[in-house]
């Protein structure tokens, strides 16, 4: 209904729809993006895209899924890009800047090198994992997010428990 | 973890939940914007200018110029490739070569031979071998 009303003009929907969907599309995007200044980035260009995108969209219903494509590719594109720019860095510099996820110090009853471990998991098991635990959305939350089966959130999300046990064990 | 967790308890659900619960203290959650800030973030979307494709631009591009200027990009683009290629090709096999002088020199002769002369295309060794000591 809120996309009908974009799509005929009504520019108040919009802010309705940012702000249905700007949690999950933001955890999304700082989880792929490892960083919440990166992830409030992307997120900006995302509905920048989807503004100008979505007289396109024809089936309203799955406007989250759409938007979650959207924040995928937006999120890739800024990796790509920030991966060029760091070729030309010290080690350091890119050290500093791979600091956020373990900016916010841990408190003090949290296993020391669970966030270096969470780091080795593969993001395509890491991004379920963290969407499901950690951020609290539901597995079909997640599936349109990442557009794929409830299933397959479930089976990623397993296997990136057992993936982080695994890499805190061996650390 | 798990397994640490699961020796611990005997339970390995009581290992996952530690493990969650560890990984939630670890990882903050990520906060949904304000309403205020999704309003902002929301007029700034409305406000921007509309993404615009590549190939519209170049499409745009070859109107302007026409075909004749475009086959003439198309040539120079080729000349300049070429000639970049045979500059790469040049660099490096002069780059080889003081890669071979280098080694040449470097190199300890094997015992019993007559050492190689330093030079261009030198290797140590090749004159028991009946070699005359230089590449062909």
């Amino acid at each position: 209904m809120l996309v009908r009303r974009v799509q005929n003009g009504d520019d108040g929907a919009f802010t309705a729809i940012v702000t249905a969907t700007n949690g999950p599309l933001l955890a999304l995007a700082v989880r792929m993006m490892g960083s919440a200044a990166d992830g409030h980035d992307v997120l900006q260009e995302s509905y920048q895209k989807a503004w100008h995108g979505m007289a396109r969209l024809r089936d309203p219903d799955v406007a989250l899924p759409w938007l979650g494509r959207i924040v995928r590719n937006t999120a890739k594109d800024a990796l790509r890009a920030r991966k060029r720019r760091r070729t030309g860095q010290t080690r350091l510099e890119v050290e500093a800047r791979a600091a956020p996820m373990s900016a916010a110090a841990p408190e003090p009853h949290v296993p020391a090198g669970l966030l270096e471990a969470l780091r080795s998991v593969p993001e395509k098991f890491s991004v379920p994992l963290l969407l499901r635990v950690v951020d609290g959305l539901s597995a079909a939350e997640v599936a349109a997010l990442l557009g794929i089966p409830v299933g397959t959130v479930e089976s990623r999300t397993a296997r990136g428990k057992r993936a982080l046990a695994k890499a805190w064990r061996d650390r | 973890m798990t397994s640490d967790a699961h020796r611990a308890t005997g339970a390995p659900e009581v290992a996952q939940a530690r493990l969650e619960d560890a990984l939630v203290a670890a990882v903050p959650a990520v906060a949904p914007l304000s309403p205020a800030a999704a309003a902002a973030m929301a007029q700034q979307a409305r406000h921007s200018a509309p993404p615009v494709p590549l190939w519209l631009v170049v499409l745009d591009d070859v109107a302007r110029v026409g075909a004749a200027g475009l086959a003439a990009a198309v040539a120079c683009c080729v000349l300049a490739l070429g000639a970049a290629h045979l500059a790469g090709s040049a660099a490096a096999l002069d780059e080889e070569h003081e890669a071979d002088a280098w080694l040449a020199a470097v190199l300890p002769a094997p015992a019993g031979t007559v050492p190689a002369p330093v030079g261009a295309g030198t290797v140590p060794g090749a004159v028991e071998h009946g070699l005359d000591g230089r590449f062909p």
